[in-house]
């Protein structure tokens, strides 16, 4: 569904089509306070996925309202579609 | 208790659920602990310290990530006249004519991601509710 807000509904429709060929992903929190994303495959190898959360993050961090009090991120969890979670430390990813 | 095949215990026990890992080293655990035969999807979640049910704590946004997502997007684009050919040259793979619009109505969903031009959100109204459920 395009949304102003997603850059979805836009008369720059080469740039919109680029990005979104490109791997642009939308994301928003959910009910519970988690925000939940795809950052690509397996195939990739570890450094390449790197980037991606990092790329992720850095968005994240960004986009924190004014009104949020305490600590805003509070854990950061990795899986693979079937694989275990795994926990990353919060406080290393500044 | 659900039963666990013998590789998910496997590849649980490579992760220690009370340590909190570096980036790094998280997503390389995951690359090595992968067992099955087709390519995981990565996944990231964060638990934010925000309540969404107060408006201007919503957090949402857009990112493209430097890497992509290793998925072909199909996106479909409405638009008409000009535009309609910029976004076939810009690589778009399907354009929203009345036939795509029947097809949609008739539950066809041959593409991941919509992109209009502010002008055709009428048409795009339309197909609201359909749509939604979709992306």
């Amino acid at each position: 569904m395009p949304n102003a807000k997603t850059g979805t509904v836009t008369f720059e429709l080469a740039k919109a089509i680029e990005e979104l060929k490109a791997g642009k992903i939308d994301f928003r929190v959910e009910k519970a306070g988690i925000v939940h994303v795809p950052v690509g495959k397996i195939s990739f190898g570890a450094e390449k996925l790197a980037e991606n959360v990092k790329a992720f993050l850095d968005k994240i961090l960004a986009l924190r309202p004014a009104s949020s009090k305490g600590v805003y991120v509070k854990t950061i969890t990795i899986s693979s579609t079937m694989g275990p979670g795994i926990k990353v430390d919060p406080l290393l990813i500044k | 208790m659900p039963k666990r095949s013998k590789k998910q215990i496997e590849a649980q026990q490579k992760v220690d659920r009370t340590t909190q890992y570096g980036p790094l080293d998280a997503l390389e655990l995951a690359v090595s602990s992968s067992y099955v035969k087709f390519d995981e999807t990565v996944d990231v979640a964060v638990r934010l310290g925000v309540d969404p049910r107060h408006a201007d704590q919503m957090v949402r946004g857009t990112v493209v990530l430097p890497n992509g997502l290793g998925k072909e997007v199909k996106v479909l684009v409405f638009a008409k006249g000009e535009k309609e050919k910029e976004a076939l040259d810009a690589g778009a793979d399907f354009i929203a004519t009345d036939e795509v619009l029947e097809k949609i109505k008739d539950g066809w969903f041959g593409f991941d991601k919509a992109i209009a031009t502010p002008d055709m959100m009428g048409a795009v109204g339309k197909l609201g509710r359909v749509l939604d459920q979709e992306d």
